[in-house]
């Protein structure tokens, strides 16, 4: 690994020469305001942007849920009709899971992944940008139904023949299907990318066996994308040309087989599960350790449960169909095979309580939220476990129990360990700390309001509440219940404006009075705490060589004679200055984005008029050629702290070379 | 420039995947093949995103064909032949019973020779030869019109025999697999040319770029393989 | 996943880097051409010998498979983690799908042939004179 090397002559003396600005457009070039946001492909920067847009989405789906808890709460509520409660529960499953869980995950992981491992930034920088982009706007495009005859109605896994013209007649599963599928095209490209930052940029010295558990996760969660995604890819497709081009795939009656709809997006649809919630097990991993100051206990077990979650993952999806009539065989095959999937969740969680056994534990906020994921996930986990038995699970099917157990791992899981990382890493992206005791608030309402509102659910549904049910009569015994869930619900509402409250005020604060936290406010192990808060836009100052395992506390931390963990050094002397200048970084471009919002014109084409499609596609073209033809970093790019302008070696070959990388990013889109 | 500045340089280079090499040009250096020495595994960014790539498009085209098995043998898998002329008592057939395997054969054959041309463009365009390595383009590009062209031949044919897109599940299920398999032909195509094009804007071919194509390219040759035996040759 | 070993990073060179030459490029384009053209004339086999015709396709498919992989593709010469990845996408793919297909079909032992009841609300086109000639062999239409 030549990364630090010294220049060899021919370098050091680079022909002055003239380079032609390739493409038709000047480059953007604003490093702060709402261009530099808009044009970034800084990691950084992108993973905010990602943060933001998934929290807009969670506000929008969280209300959703608001309104079907409204309705429920009485019997035979009469706030939302019956189609309209079709349409709420089914855009509220499909935001949450794709709007707010996957990027809320991919906000940590563009963060904090070339943090972890020792980079400047993702493999590719625009193709990252270009990632939010297209989120953004397929996420846009499905809540853009509502304004243009209604959401989708056929429930978030889209069973036909619901999903049929005939009993879907609107548009709303069009704009399923189409905004799906951008969708997909983000976090496939996302995740390729992830994945060759990871196998390809860790620093000298980070070896497999030295990468946090976060970044490990993360890492099979991309797997876990670029192998099922392709798979709702082809559902998806065939959805769309049943519905916009009448062929009969997925219409029994002229030979079609629902059940085809059902595998292919069981195949996607359990890896999902384990792209939700492998990222917050990898947060888990990092907040329990550094707040108990022990290192992870059994880190290859942790390691070595998390791929085979992965692995296992691709082979129990039909646990999801036993009530479909798939025959005996297959039930039984698919019922053994997810009991053995939750061996390697135990041994997380078993994992995780040896680390805290025996630790010195400081109860922040953020180690609150791990501890809540432990236990939420664990309750989610064993009602989980009750449906791979299929007699138990054919009782179960379709009834409020299943809601209660993914909100248990959903909320319990994932948005547990997401808001205890945006704690734990909020000095990182911001700079300033949020309010600890605002957060203690904020998490005790979270934990209350989830279980008010997800725990009766598992009676209602053993008492034989279906779900998507948009109402009850009076004397069905729901009465208590959801009335109980519906308050739990406006708690969990009520925390999450606590939330929004504490990074105002911790704003407000840190703008009247600034505080700099300091490269390592938390005491932390991995490499993302030996940079400065927040992080500088080059990240490393120069690039860390890595020694072992929680390389940044070794530095810290010596050991004295009976094991314990003696103070060597200050973070504040072992972490970098982030003052270096002159670093070359990739520079802004427009492609990106305008290649992105080609994408929703080609869907609205294919809805409602071709013309549409049209303008679309010759945005997508004209931005795919302007991405090709203009390099990746700007001839004469400088750090922006840097004020002299300093020639770069920049010679016709590293040009075509890069326009020949670049062409090839285009393609993967 | 201190050792910082320079650890910097080689890292963003490094980042980028490029092939950057600024010590003097030999005909070795020109090896795009060889790229990427810059990073962890030794294999550039770009070429391990193509592999990856071509993974996750197996399971895309392992469903499309999926789809066409699971429905090829359906009751409703009947066309009826010369339906369009109004023959409406003609005798049912299968889809299958309308491939015209001898045609379908010599565009397998002009698909595998664009591979073997293919093969020669990277290597033309690794030992940078730029009059050969444009030949090779031209004539994979050629080759690859020459199927699309046989391809578009075929399901104006079958559309004339009366089995359109919507005509069964089994048809749709044919038109969308080699469908999908002939846009990504037709992308295929149009990387190609835009490679030829780049040919001409700089001194030294992007070897890489071709070579990445390449695997494009091979892929879907590959992927027609199987096409051909499941779908065509299996009775 | 595919990429667990422990390969340090500090890996150079990737070794084995040995190139075919345009003669052994060409040979194995003959190869591939002459399995091709015995794949087509299978199509001339005789009815009885449709069984064989089957699996001998179905190898020689896979022969071209991976000729292609491994030598127009490089995958012989290349990094051992280009071709994990590559085969770790087949086999998932392989792995689902076979479940997939199968599952409807032949791990269905309840005794009742899940062909016989096909639903016949609306037939294909214009109804044919006499029952069409339907092989059973796979389908399920009526779950
Ligand atoms: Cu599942």
């Amino acid at each position: 690994m030549a990364l630090i090397e010294a220049r060899t002559p021919a370098e050091l003396s680079p022909p002055p020469q003239q380079t032609k600005q390739l493409g038709i457009f000047a480059r953007p070039v604003e490093t702060t305001g709402w261009k530099s946001w808009l044009f970034t492909v800084d990691h950084k920067k992108v993973g905010i942007l990602y943060g933001v847009a998934s929290m807009f989405f969670f506000v929008v789906g969280g209300s959703e849920a608001l309104l079907i808890r409204t309705q429920l709460a009485r019997p035979g509520g009469k706030l939302l009709s019956a189609a309209l409660y079709n349409q709420v529960f089914t855009m509220h499953g499909i935001t949450l899971v794709f709007l707010v869980v996957m990027p809320m995950m991919a906000a940590l992981a563009n963060f904090l992944l070339p943090l972890q491992i020792g980079a400047r930034d993702v493999a590719f920088p625009r193709l990252n940008a270009f990632s939010f982009w297209c989120y953004l706007f397929g996420g846009l495009f499905l809540n853009s139904a509502w304004f243009l005859g209604g959401g989708a109605d056929g429930g978030w896994f889209n069973y036909a023949p619901n999903s049929s013209v005939t009993f879907s007649p609107g548009h709303g599963i069009d704009f399923y299907a189409l905004g799906l599928l951008i969708a997909g095209i983000a976090s496939t490209v996302s995740a390729v990318n992830l994945i060759i930052t990871v196998i390809n940029m860790r620093a000298p010295g980070m070896t497999w066996m030295r990468l946090p558990v976060f970044t490990w996760m993360t890492l099979v969660t991309q797997f876990l994308l670029v192998f099922s995604l392709p798979v709702i890819t082809v559902a998806l497709f065939l959805l769309m040309f049943d519905r916009l081009f009448g062929s009969n795939f997925f219409n029994a009656s002229l030979g079609g087989d629902p059940l085809l709809w059902q595998h292919l997006f069981w195949i996607f649809g359990h890896p999902e599960v384990y792209i939700m919630i492998l990222p917050a097990f990898g947060i888990t991993s990092e907040l329990i350790p550094t707040f108990s100051r022990k290192p992870i206990f059994g880190y290859p077990f942790m390691v070595a449960s998390g791929i085979a979650i992965g692995f296992m993952g691709f082979g129990v999806w039909a646990h999801h169909m036993f009530a479909s009539g798939m025959g005996p065989v297959a039930v039984t095959a698919f019922s053994v095979s997810t009991m053995f999937i939750a061996v390697p969740t135990g041994v997380k969680i078993l994992n995780w309580l040896a680390t805290v056994y025996g630790g010195r534990l400081r109860m922040t906020t953020s180690m609150c939220f791990a501890l809540g994921l432990v236990s939420m996930f664990t309750i989610g986990g064993l009602s989980g476990v009750t449906h791979a038995l299929a007699p138990a699970d054919t009782q179960q099917t379709d009834t409020y129990y299943i809601v209660a157990h993914f909100h248990y791992v959903l909320f319990g899981g994932s948005i547990f360990g997401v808001l205890g990382g945006y704690y734990f890493w909020w000095p990182k992206f911001f700079g300033h700390m949020l309010d600890e005791k605002i957060g203690k608030w904020h998490f005790w309402l979270t934990l209350i309001g989830m279980n008010l509102t997800f725990g009766p659910m598992h009676m209602l549904g053993l008492q034989g509440m279906s779900r998507r049910i948009f109402s009850y009569s009076d004397g069905q015994g729901f009465d208590l219940w959801n009335l109980v869930a519906t308050i739990g619900a406006f708690t969990i509402a009520v925390s999450l404006l606590v939330f929004f409250y504490n990074c105002w005020v911790s704003y407000r604060r840190h703008k009247a009075n600034p505080q700099d936290p300091g490269p390592d406010p938390w005491d932390a192990r991995s490499l993302e705490w030996s940079v400065p808060s927040p992080v500088p836009e080059h990240n490393f100052d120069e690039i860390p060589q890595i020694e072992e395992f929680d390389d940044f506390w070794h530095r810290k931390y010596g050991h004295d004679e009976n094991g314990r963990p003696v103070k060597i050094a200050d973070a504040a002397d072992v972490a970098q200055k982030g003052d270096a200048t002159g670093v070359h970084l990739p520079s802004p471009s427009y492609w990106p984005i305008v290649l992105a919002a080609g994408l929703p014109f080609i869907a609205y084409g294919l809805i409602f008029n071709l013309v549409w499609a049209a303008i679309g596609a010759l945005l997508v073209i004209v931005s795919i050629w302007g991405w090709v033809i203009e390099p990746s970093t700007a001839p004469h790019a400088e750090h922006p702290g840097e004020q002299q302008h300093e020639p770069e070696p920049e010679g016709d070959g590293g040009e075509t070379a890069t326009t020949a990388g670049e062409l090839e990013e285009a393609t993967v889109d | 420039m201190t050792d910082v500045v320079t650890a910097e340089e080689a890292e963003d280079t490094a980042q980028l995947g490029g092939v950057a090499e600024p010590h003097t040009p030999g005909p070795e250096d020109s090896h795009g093949i060889h790229s990427g020495h810059h990073t962890n595994t030794g294999i550039s960014n770009e070429k391990l995103a193509m592999w990856l790539f071509l993974g996750s498009e197996c399971l895309l085209f392992g469903g499309l064909i999926s789809t066409y098995l699971l429905y090829k043998n359906r009751p409703g898998a009947l066309i009826f032949k010369d339906a369009s002329e109004g023959a409406r008592a003609g005798s049912p057939v299968r889809i299958s019973e309308l491939f015209d395997i001898p045609f379908t054969s010599v565009s397998s054959f002009v698909l595998l020779a664009s591979s073997l041309t293919m093969v020669f463009a990277v290597t033309a365009a690794a030992r940078n030869e730029q009059s050969r390595l444009r030949l090779w383009l031209g004539a994979t590009a050629g080759l690859g019109a020459v199927f699309i062209g046989g391809q578009v031949y075929e399901f104006t044919t079958f559309v004339r025999e009366g089995l359109g897109y919507t005509s069964n599940v089994s048809s749709s299920a044919f038109y969308t697999l080699t469908g999908f398999h002939g846009v990504h032909v037709t992308l295929g195509i149009l990387m190609l040319l835009s490679c030829l094009a780049l040919t001409y804007r700089a001194r030294r071919p992007p070897a890489e770029a071709i070579e990445i194509v390449g695997l494009y390219w091979h892929f879907v040759d590959v992927i027609w393989i199987v096409i051909f035996t499941v779908i065509y040759l299996i009775p | 996943m595919t990429s667990v070993t422990a390969d340090s990073p500090t890996v150079g060179h990737g070794e084995g880097h040995g190139h075919p030459s345009d003669i052994t490029y060409w040979k194995v384009g003959l190869f591939l051409a002459a399995v091709t053209g015995l794949e087509v004339s299978t199509y001339w086999w005789p009815e009885s010998a449709r069984r064989v015709a089957g699996v001998a396709l179905i190898i020689m498919m896979v022969v071209k498979f991976v000729t292609v992989a491994a030598y127009f593709m490089h995958l012989r010469f290349d990094a051992l983690i280009l071709r994990r990845v590559f085969v770790f996408g087949i086999v998932i793919a392989l792995a689902v799908y076979i479940g997939t297909l199968t599952s409807s079909v032949y791990w269905w032992n309840s005794g009742v042939d899940p062909v016989v009841d096909v639903p016949r609300a609306k037939p294909v086109p214009p109804a044919p004179p006499e029952p069409a000639p339907v092989a059973p062999a796979s389908g399920g239409g009526g779950h």
